[in-house]
């Protein structure tokens, strides 16, 4: 495995990149980040289902590709939570907040909101990322299509 | 240079134009012209951009189908910008200065319906700009004739607004491209409906100049009044 913690400060400094340039507006630009790998290698095994399922099927592909050690999730009307466990971009999104960047991108929560949007036929947005300690909460919510 | 530029008379009519533009969401069903179409892209044409690489390139669009279609990522790119606005409370702190809670409401309900920009779909004419990438900076070249055109539209007396909503988010973008058949080297930038108005829209609020300008160093306003 290559040197994470590198991996995870370039990904703090394109971040901060995007911030500087484009403000809030960057959240937009980076909704796509992380997703194609995902969908080259597992979007024929997902199958449309409800929102519960999918969501379940996510994580267990992230478990897979040990991207997070566990995540739970609950929904609320048109709103999800996701709580992704030791997430390995969890440092990457420390360090923003360090460095008084906002966090404007999950790539965990973009591959949920891909796979919402695309099986379910939603148009999801994240709201924001919460950090605790080990843990971070991604809160998407989701539109109807029609 | 004319001879009336540098003119009072030419001053306050330019000022006049600019006080003058707004964002305009209601449109008459009278067509826009051929030539007022061609004064508002030579307008664009001539705006400053880097090294004059002039990275812009404008797709004007009558078919209704392609208007609606338009409209409709609009909608839901602005619907789900505001409503995850609402949800992250964001919305709120926009509006706290309004007291009225029905109008706040209101508010919130109009912009999470992504009715502020699905309007694009009545427009009789709507011109996208697309930027091309290989540019020193493609969104700033493409602001410069955007604004050149929207005050070419003020100077028309007609009304239009600058929508970013279908192309803010990149899922969205990609389907805009999509849809007026954008090359790769090329991504749209903004879309601009544009019509005869149904009437003059209030001027949104504006900073003071006191505000917003400052003497050598950012601190110190640089009008007293």
């Amino acid at each position: 495995m290559a040197n994470t913690a590198y991996l995870n400060s370039i990904i703090k400094d394109l971040t901060d990149v995007l911030w500087e340039e484009h403000g809030t507006g960057a959240k937009y630009r980076t909704t796509l980040v992380g997703v194609e790998y995902f969908v080259d290698k597992y979007a024929d095994k997902l199958t449309k289902d409800d929102i519960g399922c999918t969501v379940t099927a996510v994580i267990d592909i992230l478990k897979k590709e040990e991207l997070i050690s566990d995540a739970t999730f609950e929904q609320e009307d048109f709103v999800l939570k996701v709580k992704f466990k030791s997430c390995v971009h969890l440092e990457t999104e420390k360090q923003l907040l360090d460095s008084n960047i906002k966090i404007i991108n999950c790539p965990c929560a973009n591959i949920v909101m891909h796979f919402i949007d695309n099986l379910i036929g939603k148009y999801s947005e994240l709201v924001n990322v919460d950090i605790d300690q080990d843990e971070c909460t991604a809160t998407i919510c989701m539109m109807k299509s029609d | 240079m004319t001879d009336k530029q540098g003119s009072t008379e030419i001053r306050d009519l330019v000022m006049d134009i600019i006080y003058k533009r707004r964002s305009v969401r209601r449109f008459t069903d009278e067509p826009v012209s051929e030539e007022d179409l061609k004064m508002i892209v030579e307008a664009a044409r001539w705006a400053p951009s880097g090294e004059n690489s002039q990275g812009w390139r404008f797709v004007i669009i009558k078919d209704k189908e392609i208007i609606k279609k338009l409209g409709e990522i609009s909608g839901y790119g602005s619907a789900r910008r505001f409503t995850g606005e609402f949800v992250s409370k964001r919305l709120h702190k926009r509006f706290s200065g309004l007291q009225d809670e029905e109008k706040k409401k209101k508010a919130f309900e109009k912009l999470m319906s992504g009715n502020v920009s699905r309007f694009v779909s009545t427009a009789p004419v709507v011109i996208a700009v697309v930027g091309k990438k290989d540019v020193w900076d493609v969104q700033l070249d493409n602001a410069a004739a955007i604004e050149n055109m929207l005050i070419m539209v003020s100077a028309l007396g007609l009304g239009a607004t600058w929508v970013i909503a279908p192309c803010t988010d990149i899922r969205d973008e990609i389907e805009v491209n999509k849809l007026l058949g954008v090359t790769k080297d090329y991504k749209v930038i903004s879309i601009i409906p544009i019509g005869h108005m149904e009437r003059l829209p209030n001027p949104r609020p504006r900073l003071e100049l006191k505000e917003i300008t400052f003497e050598n160093k950012m601190g110190t306003p640089y009008f007293k009044e």
